[in-house]
């Protein structure tokens, strides 16, 4: 009964309705989608015409599109490498595979979107590429740059509190 | 377009950010708690100064700890014995070559708990210590090397009454001042070895 579901394929439905249709051992890669099949199953919908369709009503198309393309890659051709921290270097590209430096060498706004999609649908390993990128940003910058980088304002931190840079020993060592 | 951005930073979730910053080194952990309030909030999320904190210790196991709470068993007895502790080694901050501490940093608040940010700040403050406390001379127990070959007599122990057994000249009295030790007619240079803190008393005699 469950055997022809796990070899089957479902229905991804991206935030502007598109849907995507993709096979069930890609997607559950993703915890969200591992626990809607559970909860489909309990229900014992016996319907075998009804592909199950798993609404993301906060993933774009676009970003839904990349995330299908990271899942197959990681499922079909080569998963990645675990990421061991400290992080040996600063370049992404000499902690992960080729294809997985470059799948995150994107914008920062889909970056993101990229964090947030894996975060909601729960991709542990799509998680960990995208915050290691997220980490490469920050990675041997100063606090000003950082701000600049994320744009964040500086006036929520007192002038008293910049001077505590300079003494921090962390901040020297 | 600047809005835009701002809206991007606040709507990545607190664990995703932290969990970006777990893959950070302690030197740029603690610079990302300089960008915002938020920032600082974050990054100092006891999960992340765990890790760097148990990763600094290794190798290190004869040297005096900062622990945090977690770590500390009881009634905090011996966690106030810690805070004492520190107490004594800032104490000796402006007779070593330290930099400037801002003591509102957080360790004049360790009447408190403290958080394992602190107390990696305060190994890092410890790490750059030159100078031994009595405290450390009596507690470690010493292996001596005479001309490269260690003593026949296994460790020995530096009394805190200020005595110490030579085989040699019996019962006799020590003194550490100045990073320089005293005894048995010897005057001995305290050093510390960079790489695993541990203290060296004159050339060739160290800590085990």
């Amino acid at each position: 009964m469950d055997g022809d579901d796990l070899h089957g394929t479902l229905k991804l439905v991206s935030k502007e309705g598109d849907t995507f249709e993709v096979p069930v051992d890609i997607a559950k890669l993703s915890n969200l989608v591992l626990t809607t099949l559970g909860e489909e199953d309990d229900g014992g919908n016996d319907d075998d015409d009804d592909m199950i369709e798993i609404p993301l009503p906060n993933v774009r198309s676009a970003v839904l599109a990349k995330v299908i393309e990271y899942c197959t890659h990681y499922k079909l051709v080569e998963p990645m490498t675990p990421i061991t921290t400290p992080l040996k270097s600063n370049r992404i590209e000499e902690i992960v595979q080729e294809w997985y430096a470059n799948f995150v060498n994107v914008d920062q706004t889909l970056l993101f979107e990229l964090v947030t999609a894996a975060n909601f649908m729960d991709i542990k390993a799509l998680l960990d590429l995208t915050c290691l990128a997220v980490s490469i940003l920050i990675k041997g910058k100063s606090a000003e740059e950082i701000r600049r980088i994320f744009n964040i304002k500086n006036n929520d931190f007192s002038a008293e509190e910049e001077i505590k840079v300079a003494d921090d020993p962390n901040a020297m060592s | 377009m600047m809005e835009d951005s701002t809206i991007c930073h606040a709507a990545l979730p607190n664990e995703i950010w932290i969990r970006s910053f777990a893959y950070l080194d302690s030197h740029d952990t603690a610079i990302v708690g300089y960008v915002s309030t938020k920032f600082l909030s974050l990054s100092s999320a006891d999960s992340l100064w765990e890790t760097h904190c148990r990763r600094r210790w290794v190798g290190k196991q004869y040297v005096e700890r900062f622990v945090c709470k977690s770590d500390r068993e009881g009634d905090g007895r011996e966690y106030n014995g810690r805070v004492e502790y520190c107490m004594r080694l800032l104490s000796h901050f402006e007779l070593t070559h330290m930099p400037p501490i801002n003591m509102e940093m957080g360790v004049l608040r360790m009447h408190e708990p403290i958080s394992w940010k602190e107390s990696n700040i305060m190994a890092e403050i410890d790490s750059r210590r030159i100078l031994m406390t009595t405290e450390e001379l009596v507690h470690f127990r010493w292996k001596l090397i005479y001309d490269g070959n260690p003593s026949q007599l296994g460790l020995r122990k530096f009394n805190e009454n200020g005595t110490y057994w030579s085989p040699y000249m019996g019962i006799c009295e020590w003194f550490l001042g100045d990073n320089r030790l005293s005894f048995a007619g010897m005057t001995l240079l305290v050093e510390r070895d960079p790489i695993t803190w541990g203290w060296v008393v004159g050339r060739g005699q160290r800590t085990e």
